[in-house]
């Protein structure tokens, strides 16, 4: 069931009556139930997946839960022993529902390239015809929901909270609908209180006020904005023939505002519908397109999944005895400069390159995580040297002109990243490269007719440009005052609040990308 | 309560400017004055009594002339018809022209076409159903129609005719010619924005049939009429004797060229007629008419399919008789098509060319009366407009093309005795 539906409209109002008729103790049932069906439409094989991975975790979390109770029940200088058994048992425990957990992940996202690459491989050998491969298809939201299970059974191997003894309630946790799609990957610490408290969960219309206004500013975001973006991407990346790399340039600084409004236009409408219930869930965006530098553009876009790096992946390692040891080793054989280099340059290719892998398979996400890999590691290394470099050049590091130039060189260097996956292949990449000394013709993009044959016109681009205004804008305010976009809206005068309301109304109903014309596919991040 | 207020007045004061922006939009955007059915429902909404309408599809607005209804019948009578009419869209129709005029007798069109069409076929073709839509007024059968008409996807092109041609703010130009154009007294008057306008729903076109198309051969198949248009068929006979209106079904007549090129058009006749026993409404089909009393020549039809003004008055005036009582139902009809057959002279009829590409070739047959076989000598036009010979005489029906563009084609037809019988010509 796509969010950008009248059956999605529809389901939402119903399951928010069927929600407040029920007794506040109850609510959550409505909520389990509203969730399973959502997935059922979807695909019940899907709902089989979530179904059976949330066992997996929840059992693997009793199990740790309870060895973790008797260790801590025993006496540290009596029973070491028993506690090093118990810790190790622990160890193994949580290891084996890593593997089970993330191997079903892995297999699901790579055992198609590994057929790829086995059936090049047979060509390369005299092979002929199509090798029979099992070809399988990633379940819906499975790298969200197997994000959000294993940083639940981590939180309860590191003792952060007790685990949840009722499955029925786990499984909530793991299947509430408006996450699933595309995130943001919850922690389960922040969800629990909210499906369960009584409290939370009563109705108040000025927060279902909010929430609507908000899901009409994701639906502004997702069918004003992106999809007709993705309608000019999409056709420069379908034609390279012919097209020259000016025109390519522009689709690839276009797509870097279309995954934004894609992916947080999704956002917007997953939390003003789980605001409907009472239920807010993380933001995943703080207006990125504000960012100055790309670390900090990083710590403002999709924020649940880098929290979760950070938390999982990047501070455990960072903090591990075993990683300081060997920075120290580094240090005193190459020197200071080096010892820094490999503790800040390690971590961060790990991260990035694991990062681009989770969001696909082949070279062109690898080489997107070496990318921005390299780009961490230069604002890092070379942070002092930058400071320097501006005081010498008499640049006001404050003021409003030098932080345009940072904003507007972030969002190049985020698009670089773009650049490498949009056309699909590294191959694809290189013969942009390629195409900027050969055939670039600037004029290109300015001549009107040109547009047709990427199944857009200059007036869409117009709309694109006012779409994306609009959205800058509203960062823009929420950026300088400080407060959510909606609450902005609704301390304005009455004249102003019903502009906005059939201003927006008007954009998406008339003049939204959707319906007959039109056949794109859903949300950009539901594919990870 | 004053901050209830205020919410309520936000939001209503929203909806206006929705209103006010969605009709400054349609109007901009939206070019309908070439519409028929503006001119049609607008004049239907005007009168206060119609005595009998007569619903269907182009075969309709372009072959029953009111005029000649109203004086033979003495009554008010009124084409309320449209292209391509589905039957939910003659119920529909139906339903607004006795709201607003208080009709006493239906005169519905069975139309061949439209008695297979199913619900996904039906639900497939939007443009029928919003060029009823667009101009019916606002009321919960116009919601019902819409919901049950078009698929969801489709709602909100439905509902608001501006979404479907938002494009054409795409052009200064379109929206300067259609703001021109609705400035026009013509348009705001509901005046003949359409040459063709008679009144009353009434298009009649002069042109003649060439006889000669590219239509396939129709065939009729066991369980022809579908389940859908059963429903919505049973829909009207419910409305109808609910609200006491007379209902009478028929057949409008088509060339015998499309005739000779149905098969089985007697079952048809025989499933349509069960239909119609079934619920007791008389059934009449206008194909089987006896030349000697509707004596329709090729010349009466614009095309395979309608009939042109002289063949709208022809068929008027003996369909007005038949239903004043002044031609029995004996004298007007046989009994089958097949009966008609076995009495209709030996005659060429004209000429069926179809192309088809993936072959590289095109299919020529003559139509006739009885079948019979005929030479073929072909001719194609040349970059300098002269014709060159494709295939000389022969019976050979499958041509091969010259190009895979198009091309201009003569067909010279011979009967078995060689002699000429006629010659067409062609783009294909």
């Amino acid at each position: 069931m796509d969010f950008c539906t009248l059956s999605f409209v529809l389901f939402l109002v119903c399951l928010a009556m069927i929600y407040y008729i029920v007794r506040p103790a109850k609510r959550w049932v409505v909520l389990l139930a509203g969730s399973l069906i959502f997935f059922a439409v979807c695909g019940w094989e899907y709902l089989i997946y979530a179904v059976v991975l949330s066992l997996i975790c929840f059992f693997g979390a009793i199990f740790l839960d309870r060895l973790g109770a008797r260790q801590s029940s025993l006496d540290k200088t009596k029973d070491r022993e028993e506690i090093q058994k118990l810790a190790s048992k622990r160890r193994k425990i949580l290891i084996l529902t890593i593997v089970i957990v993330v191997g079903n992940l892995v297999f699901h996202k790579y055992w198609n390239m590994v057929g790829e690459l086995f059936n090049a491989v047979r060509l390369y050998l005299g092979g002929t015809g199509e090798a029979g491969w099992w070809q399988v298809a990633l379940p819906l939201g499975l790298s969200y929901y197997t994000f959000s299970g294993l940083g639940y059974l981590l939180d309860v191997y590191w003792k952060r909270y007790p685990c949840q003894k009722n499955y029925i309630r786990f499984l909530l946790y793991i299947v509430y609908f408006p996450h699933i799609i595309q995130g943001p990957i919850e922690r389960y610490s922040l969800l629990e209180g909210q499906f369960f408290e009584e409290q939370r969960v009563r109705f108040d219309w000025e927060r279902t006020k909010q929430a609507i206004l908000l899901m009409g500013f994701g639906y502004f975001k997702k069918l004003f904005v992106a999809d007709r973006i993705a309608i000019l991407v999409n056709g420069v990346v379908a034609n390279p023939q012919g097209t020259p790399a000016s025109m390519q340039i522009l689709a690839v600084l276009f797509s870097g505002a279309w995954i934004y409004a894609d992916f947080s236009g999704y956002m917007d409408i997953a939390r003003g519908a789980s605001m409907i219930f009472g239920i807010e869930i993380n933001r995943n965006f703080n207006h990125p397109m504000m960012a100055r530098s790309v670390s900090e553009w990083w710590r403002r876009w999709h924020m649940s999944l880098s929290s979760w790096w950070r938390d999982y992946i990047y501070m455990p390692m960072a903090t591990s005895l075993k990683f300081i040891t060997k920075c120290a080793n580094v240090k005193k054989k190459f020197g200071k400069s080096a010892g820094k280099l490999f503790k800040d340059a390690v971590p961060i290719f790990l991260i990035w390159i694991t990062t681009g892998l989770w969001h696909g398979t082949g070279m062109t996400y690898f080489a997107w995580g070496v990318y921005f890999s390299i780009l961490f590691t230069c604002s890092s290394v070379f942070s002092t040297w930058n400071r320097k470099m501006a005081e010498r050049l008499h640049i006001n590091p404050e003021s409003k002109m030098f932080h345009l130039f940072q904003r507007v060189r972030t969002y190049l260097l985020f698009c670089g990243g773009r650049f490498l996956t949009v056309f699909g292949s590294l191959a694809g990449s290189a013969a942009v490269v390629r195409n900027v000394f050969v055939n670039f013709d600037a004029g290109f993009v300015f001549q009107g007719s040109n547009y047709t044959k990427y199944g857009t016109c200059v007036a869409e681009v117009w709309f694109m440009l006012a779409g994306i205004a609009v959205m800058l804008l509203a960062d823009f305010i929420e950026e300088k005052k400080g407060v959510a976009i909606c609450q902005w809206v609704f301390e304005r005068r009455w004249f102003v609040r019903s502009v906005i309301y059939a201003a927006l109304v008007v954009a998406i109903a008339l003049f939204g990308i959707y319906g007959v014309d039109y056949s794109l596919d859903g949300f950009a991040y539901q594919n990870f | 309560m004053k901050k209830l207020l205020t919410g309520l007045g936000v939001i209503a004061f929203a909806i206006v400017l929705v209103m006010l922006a969605v009709s400054g939009l349609d109007y901009v955007l939206s070019d309908d004055v070439k519409a028929y059915t503006r001119l049609i429902m607008h004049d239907m909404y005007k009168e206060d009594k119609i005595d009998s309408i007569f619903l269907g599809t182009s075969h309709i607005y372009r072959g029953i002339n009111p005029e000649i209804t109203d004086e033979v019948w003495d009554e008010n009578t009124f084409d309320v018809s449209s292209a391509l009419q589905d039957i939910d869209g003659s119920l529909a129709m139906l339903k607004e022209a006795h709201k607003s005029a208080d009709i006493d007798r239906c005169f519905f069109e069975i139309s061949w076409r439209k008695v297979k069409t199913d619900k996904e076929e039906r639900m497939k073709e939007t443009t029928t159903t919003y060029i009823i839509s667009d101009y019916m007024k606002p009321s919960r059968d116009k919601v019902s129609y819409l919901l049950d008409a078009v698929e969801s996807k489709d709602y909100v092109n439905a509902f608001f005719r501006v979404r479907r041609n938002w494009k054409n703010i795409y052009s200064k130009e379109t929206m300067k010619d259609i703001i021109a154009r609705k400035r026009t007294d013509e348009y705001r008057n509901y005046g003949k924005t359409i040459e063709s306008y008679a009144g009353k729903g009434f298009f009649p076109l002069e042109g003649k049939f060439s006889r000669v198309s590219g239509t396939g051969v129709r065939t009729i198949t066991e369980n022809y009429m579908s389940d859908d248009y059963r429903m919505y068929f049973e829909k009207i006979v419910d409305y109808c004797r609910e609200n006491e209106i007379e209902l009478i079904c028929f057949v409008s007549p088509t060339p015998e060229y499309t005739m000779v090129r149905t098969k089985n058009y007697d079952s048809f006749v025989t499933q349509v007629k069960e239909v119609c026993d079934g619920y007791e409404v008389p059934f009449y089909d206008f194909n089987l008419a006896n030349p000697s009393v509707l004596d329709l020549k090729d010349d009466d039809f614009m095309d395979y399919n309608h009939l042109n003004s002289s063949g709208a008055d022809k068929f008027t005036q003996v369909f007005a008789e038949f239903f004043a009582g002044n031609i029995t139902e004996e004298e007007l009809f046989y009994s089958s098509y097949s009966e008609k057959q076995e009495h209709l002279p030996k005659r060429f009829l004209g000429l069926n060319i179809k192309r088809y590409s993936d072959e590289g070739i095109c299919k020529v047959k003559a139509v006739s009366t009885k079948d019979e076989s005929y030479l073929y000598e072909v001719f194609y036009q040349n970059a300098d407009g002269e014709y060159e010979l494709l295939q000389e005489k022969s019976k050979n029906r499958e041509i091969k093309m010259p190009g895979s563009g198009k091309v201009q084609l003569k067909v010279v037809i011979y009967n078995d005795e060689n002699q000429k019988i006629d010659e067409f010509e062609k783009k294909i």
